[in-house]
């Protein structure tokens, strides 16, 4: 498993690396990884890590899921800088606790990212929903190892918090033909 | 996999279906979809453009179903193809345009429905946007509308916004045509359930304005038991034969002229308020008075059936000369009824004395008003309208 979790992560450092990249290109948002740690956890420990209020995209997988989350300020800031601004850290009192349409629109279009990636792999997944609570995304049971992921960002040199995984360990190895050519 | 988690799916579909049509139009009178794209104008070819480039293939039963709809014809054809080549092409032989992704490349036409948006629907929607959504959209709308607008946020808001308007950079635009579609859909899509939900009641305010009024109390009554907000609605856009009380008096002279017969005239005015009897009489020319009211009294025991059958035939002339503006819109005379308070005016002033008692002093100058009334029919609306104050 550790060879293959160690493909896995590279696979997911691309991935981040290619989302990162069409952001920047696409969304005209200067969206940066700065610090990428992944590994096999309970899902209960990485509920303290991920962030009560973010932009969550849940992908259905089989039975299970894949949970994405996108911080806030990423959501907020990237779409300041998509819609013409410069990244306004001071008039963000990071406090928000829903997304506007535009804000909404914004973390659509990087979760698509994402998904066109997926698609491009040929892994069977599936947008199912976008929510912004942490308690109402229940894809794993609190004691499931799950493969988490976290990608912490930087817009413009600001800190703007992670953009997160949460892997079933079904996926990682019923899929790894799909991603593992990616890594190797 | 499909990311369009759009709420509107009517919408979407509605347009999915002109896009349909569309295609299917132009194959089978190639050349047809470029006259039709000529007459839509910009902004609307785009927005089906891009519908059309998201087609695909589709069914047989989809296509029937969408050609049914339409105008009922016999389908032939398996299936119609859209995509991004027939888009191209499109483009290029009804604008000329040789690189697609040009056109949507500008921000000509950008967010340019909102022009047909409400200040109110608008600004509920900034007030909850992010800001810098908010000076990108300023900025593309009017001076006036802007500063109008802008001046609905809080100081500090509006002080942001501003700095956001002056540092605006060069957005991208083929996502901001993206976002503008979205956008659309949500907004246009509520106020066109909003503009269609009023069209409805007011086609229904003037189906029931032709029926007699029995039937017509009854159909509102029975509306007002399942949806009382769109029963008063349509009472309150119903003109009725009484609310000629409320007619100035040059609409009510040149109204009295068009009645033929006056016989008719005679029968309508049965059981209506002295008032208004009285405004008619006076409307009409000193030589045919005696006729009409010669008219009156013979036609006194006629059937309520015939007076409610004569009075709707006055009030569809009154339409008819509102349509060719020979008379002022009737608009304004159901609102200055509503202002008034006055429904039924000849039943309805006692129950108001009832539920709102009124002292010596304020009925006074309403009965001045009605001596001053009939010495000048141009103030003819007045007496109730002093009332109707005392009410409010």
């Amino acid at each position: 498993m550790s060879e293959l979790l160690g493909h896995f992560l590279k696979f997911n450092k691309i991935l981040g690396l290619k989302v990162t990249n069409t952001v920047s290109t696409q969304l005209k948002v200067g969206l940066c990884v700065t610090e990428f740690s992944g590994g096999v956890k309970e899902y209960q420990s990485c509920h303290s890590i991920l962030p009560k209020f973010s932009f969550f995209g849940q992908f259905g997988y089989q039975n299970r899921g894949v949970l994405i989350s996108i911080d806030p300020k990423i959501v907020m800031l990237g779409t300041q800088r998509c819609f013409g601004g410069k990244v306004d850290i001071v008039n963000d009192n990071g406090k928000e606790t829903s997304f506007t349409f535009a804000e909404n629109f914004f973390g659509k279009q990087v979760l698509g990212i994402l998904d066109k990636e997926f698609e491009e792999k040929e892994c069977s997944l599936e947008m199912n929903k976008i929510d912004y609570q942490l308690d109402r995304s229940h894809l794993f049971f609190s004691d499931e190892k799950v493969l988490f992921i976290e990608m912490k960002c930087t817009i413009e040199g600001n800190n703007v918090g992670a953009i997160c995984m949460v892997y079933p360990l079904q996926f990682v190895k019923e899929e790894k033909e799909k991603w593992i050519e990616e890594s190797s | 996999m499909n990311l369009n988690l759009s709420t509107n799916k009517a919408r979407t579909s509605s347009r999915r279906k002109a896009a349909i049509l569309l295609m299917y139009l132009d194959s089978k009178m190639p050349g047809l979809s470029q006259q039709l794209f000529a007459k839509m104008g910009e902004s609307r070819s785009k927005m089906l453009l891009h519908e059309i480039n998201q087609l695909g293939k589709i069914e047989k039963t989809e296509i029937t179903y969408v050609i049914d709809e339409f105008y009922e014809l016999a389908i032939t054809q398996n299936s119609v193809i859209g995509g991004k080549n027939v888009t191209d092409k499109l483009l290029k032989d009804s604008f000329g345009i040789e690189d697609p992704d040009d056109f949507f490349s500008s921000k000509t036409g950008l967010f340019d429905f909102i022009d047909h948006l409400s200040d109110k629907l608008l600004i509920d929607y900034l007030k909850k946007e992010n800001m810098q959504v908010v000076a990108l959209i300023l900025s593309l709308v009017s001076d006036e509308r802007s500063a109008k607008l802008l001046s609905e946020f809080p100081v500090e808001k509006t002080a942001i916004i501003s700095k956001k308007m002056l540092s605006l950079d060069v957005p991208n635009y083929p996502l901001l045509w993206k976002f503008h579609r979205e956008l659309e859909l949500n907004l246009l899509g509520e106020d066109d359930d909003k503009i269609e939900e009023s069209q409805q009641i007011f086609k229904l305010s003037r189906v029931l304005e032709m029926m007699v009024s029995d039937t017509r109390k009854t159909v509102v009554d029975m509306i007002s038991t399942q949806d009382k907000s769109s029963a008063e609605k349509i009472q309150q856009l119903i003109f009725s034969f009484n609310d000629l009380l409320y007619m100035n008096n040059k609409d009510l002279g040149i109204l009295v002229v068009e009645i033929d017969p006056l016989s008719s005239l005679a029968i309508a005015m049965q059981g209506v308020s002295e008032e208004l009897k009285q405004r008619l009489l006076d409307s009409v020319s000193e030589r045919l008075k005696p006729r009409l009211e010669e008219e009156m009294s013979n036609s006194s025991d006629i059937a309520e059936e015939e007076i409610q059958k004569a009075q709707g035939s006055i009030v569809q002339l009154c339409r008819q000369l509102e349509k060719e503006e020979k008379i002022e819109p009737l608009v304004a005379i159901i609102k200055q009824k509503q202002a008034s308070d006055f429904v039924e005016p000849t039943n309805k002033a006692p129950e108001t004395d009832n539920e709102f008692p009124i002292d010596d002093q304020n009925q006074e100058p309403v009965q001045q008003q009605t001596e001053a009334d009939n010495d000048n029919q141009d103030d003819a609306a007045e007496p109730t309208k002093e009332e109707g104050k005392d009410n409010e």
